[in-house]
């Protein structure tokens, strides 16, 4: 009964006048950033994240969260109309989604889209509403220790379902940690790879580095091959679903959302896994497997669905323990931390306002996006015709603007630039930014509970293995770090 | 065979000792009494053991590993990025120097004209309609303060 009263009160916020506002704003721009592929919902909250400088924190979180909703929803439109996913998590949605188009059911398509992930997201909202609160009380019991092997088992799993190698994915792990441990010591304020240089007495700033890593990089690789794509130009009908689409599409929904929503809590498994194993789910489970990837209606429904219910769920570490499960959820901590706030088990109690607030937004954000992805789509397609020549100069203004305008320095604009460089010769040798970015960010704060494990053990390091909470976290890290090697043993041997 | 893979873990294990002597360097302390050094030193040594063990792992020579790289970084099409990066740091070292209208009409102007060269015309429509709301949205809507230049 709590957490309903603490909806309502939370629907309280989200209802002013400006809340609203920005709620929208935060959802229009993301739904242009999902559509137009090249700009990630990544980049796209990096670039605004100096705007929201000006906002209440409240007001600030609502339109970051309203724009990651948004490029998510985004994306499908231009799966299913271009064959190329508007972002990363809208991969899978090109299979089927651009068939269905090739047959002229781009309509049915992308409102079975909309629409699985409007039911999926308001599901995984009472999800976030009903799983944060406890999981936040329990991880109040967790002392200094646990944190550190808490978060040691994100990164392990963040770089076990990564795309590349994990041996480079702990690299890019390391390497961001060491960056976070640039600028004075908080406990000695002893300087730290400073090099007198004044911009990095308080460190690397968190948003040159985003706006570097994603935004300048991605400008970078894109700008080599400018590419013509080929969209689709027949007249969209039918956007309403029929009653046999719907008949094929409510069952995957509802398993995408539980697979989605289970799946997104987890730190370091974001959104693109579950989409991928939704679908084979769905394959698994249909009459027709072999008609997966022909245009199958269930092959766009489960993992839209799968996609935006993830997209909620990642909210609740971030919340509830203060750990961001994903890239983009380490933004929006970067956004709460420049705020002042630091987000942690206790930061549902000390700021509730902030937490259900947001919480109630995302319903509202939810039935937004589906009246703006509908009927706006002829709007989307326009847009998807602007050339890149076009869209990358003012994507690069946008990003030396907005870097300069935190501090009136230009130190931060070099510090995005050479970031931006960084990012692109970490993507052309084969190494993800991701978990540089979330170790980044983690970096401070696991360095302070290390450091305070230590000091109550009185040295002692055996205090990581000797909690039991602890220690089963770092076995699970550690089993997490053995499988590869032992499924590679065991395929050898099969051999 | 991997000769980036084995390139780049060279470069990341030097950077690892690097870290951990800079770390040695600023102090360790006792596990007791951290210093400030401690925690990046663990970071460099846990860093060039990935690095080694990357490395390591790669079975190809190191030399033919760098002439490889070099073979296939001669094939990156890397014309228009590096084209970009000298217009964004031009434009970081020039902002404060000329002003922000300047500067920002002849950014857009160049980055447009690296993928169509030939659309001068465009070119110019485009840098001068960005440079004016941008000018809208950042100094009257939003306040930012932009540079004014050394001349005004």
């Amino acid at each position: 009964m709590d957490s309903i009263h603490n909806l309502f009160y939370g629907f309280s916020i989200a209802l002013e006048p400006l809340n609203l506002f920005y709620c929208f704003l935060g959802v229009f721009i993301g739904t242009l950033v999902g559509v137009l592929p090249g700009i990630g919902p990544g980049a796209t909250m990096s670039l605004l994240l100096p705007f929201t400088y000006h906002l209440r924190p409240v007001s600030s979180i609502i339109m970051l969260s309203g724009i990651f909703m948004g490029a998510n929803y985004g994306g499908s439109t231009t799966s299913i109309l271009v064959n190329i996913p508007g972002e990363a998590s809208s991969v899978v949605t090109c299979f089927d989604g651009y068939m269905m188009a090739k047959q002229g059911r781009a309509g049915p398509a992308l409102g079975i889209s909309a629409f699985g992930s409007f039911i999926a997201g308001t599901i995984s909202i009472f999800g976030l509403v009903f799983f944060a609160p406890p999981l936040a009380n329990v991880a109040l019991e967790l002392g200094p220790a646990e944190y550190v092997s808490l978060v040691v088992l994100s990164f392990t799993i963040l770089v076990y379902v990564g795309r590349g190698s994990m041996l480079k994915a702990l690299m890019m792990a390391s390497l961001g940690l060491i960056l976070g441990c640039v600028g004075l010591d908080f406990l000695t304020g002893k300087t730290r790879f400073v090099y007198g240089m004044p911009v990095l007495l308080d460190g690397i700033g968190l948003i040159p580095m985003i706006m570097g890593l994603f935004g300048i990089s991605e400008i970078l690789s894109n700008v080599e091959r400018i590419l013509e794509t080929e969209i689709y130009e027949k007249r969209i009908r039918g956007l309403l679903p029929s009653r046999a689409d719907w008949g094929k599409s409510i069952k995957p929904i509802l398993r995408g959302t539980g697979v989605g929503f289970f799946l997104g809590i987890i730190p370091g498994i974001g959104g693109i896994i579950p989409t991928f194993i939704d679908y084979a789910l769905e394959k698994k489970i249909s009459k027709h497997p072999e008609k997966f990837g022909t245009g199958m209606i269930e092959g766009v429904a489960g993992p839209e669905s799968t996609n935006n219910a993830a997209c909620q769920a990642t909210f609740i570490p971030l919340f509830s323990l203060g750990i961001p499960p994903s890239a983009v959820m380490a933004i929006m901590m970067g956004a709460l931390m420049i705020h002042g706030l630091q987000p942690s088990p206790m930061m549902i109690k000390k700021s509730p306002d902030l937490f259900w607030g947001v919480v109630s937004s995302m319903y509202i954000a939810n039935g937004m996006l589906l009246i703006l992805n509908l009927p706006l789509i002829p709007l989307w397609v326009r847009i998807l015709k602007v050339p890149y020549s076009i869209l990358f100069p003012l994507i690069s203004l946008f990003c030396m603007i907005g870097t300069y305008s935190m501090n009136n320095n230009i130190a931060d604009v070099i510090v995005m630039i050479l970031f931006g460089i960084v990012g692109y010769l970490l993507r052309k040798f084969h190494y993800e930014a991701a978990p540089l970015i979330m170790a980044f960010v983690l970096g401070p704060i696991l360095e302070v509970a290390f450091r305070q494990s230590l000091t109550l053990s009185h040295g002692n390091p055996i205090v990581f293995i000797q909690r039991p909470v602890s220690a089963c976290f770092l076995i699970v890290a550690v089993f997490i770090l053995v499988l590869p090697i032992f499924f590679r043993r065991r395929a050898h041997a099969l051999e | 065979m991997d000769p980036l893979g084995k390139c780049s873990c060279l470069f990341f294990f030097l950077l690892a000792v690097y870290v951990s002597i800079e770390s040695y360097r600023i102090g360790l302390g006792t596990l007791f009494h951290a210093e400030a050094g401690l925690f990046p030193f663990i970071l460099g040594v846990v860093l060039g053991v990935l690095s080694a063990i990357c490395f390591f792992t790669r079975k190809i020579p190191l030399g033919e590993a760098f002439r490889k790289t070099g073979e296939i970084v001669k094939g990156w099409k890397i014309r228009n990025s590096l084209l970009v990066i000298v217009m964004l740091l031009g434009y970081a070292l020039l902002v404060e120097k000329l002003g922000f209208l300047l500067c920002t009409f002849g950014l857009v102007f160049s980055l447009f004209t690296i993928a169509e060269p030939k659309k001068i015309r465009i070119a110019l429509v485009t840098a001068t309609f960005s440079t004016l709301i941008s000018y809208v949205i950042f100094q009257i809507v939003l306040k930012a303060h932009l540079p004014r230049g050394a001349f005004l």
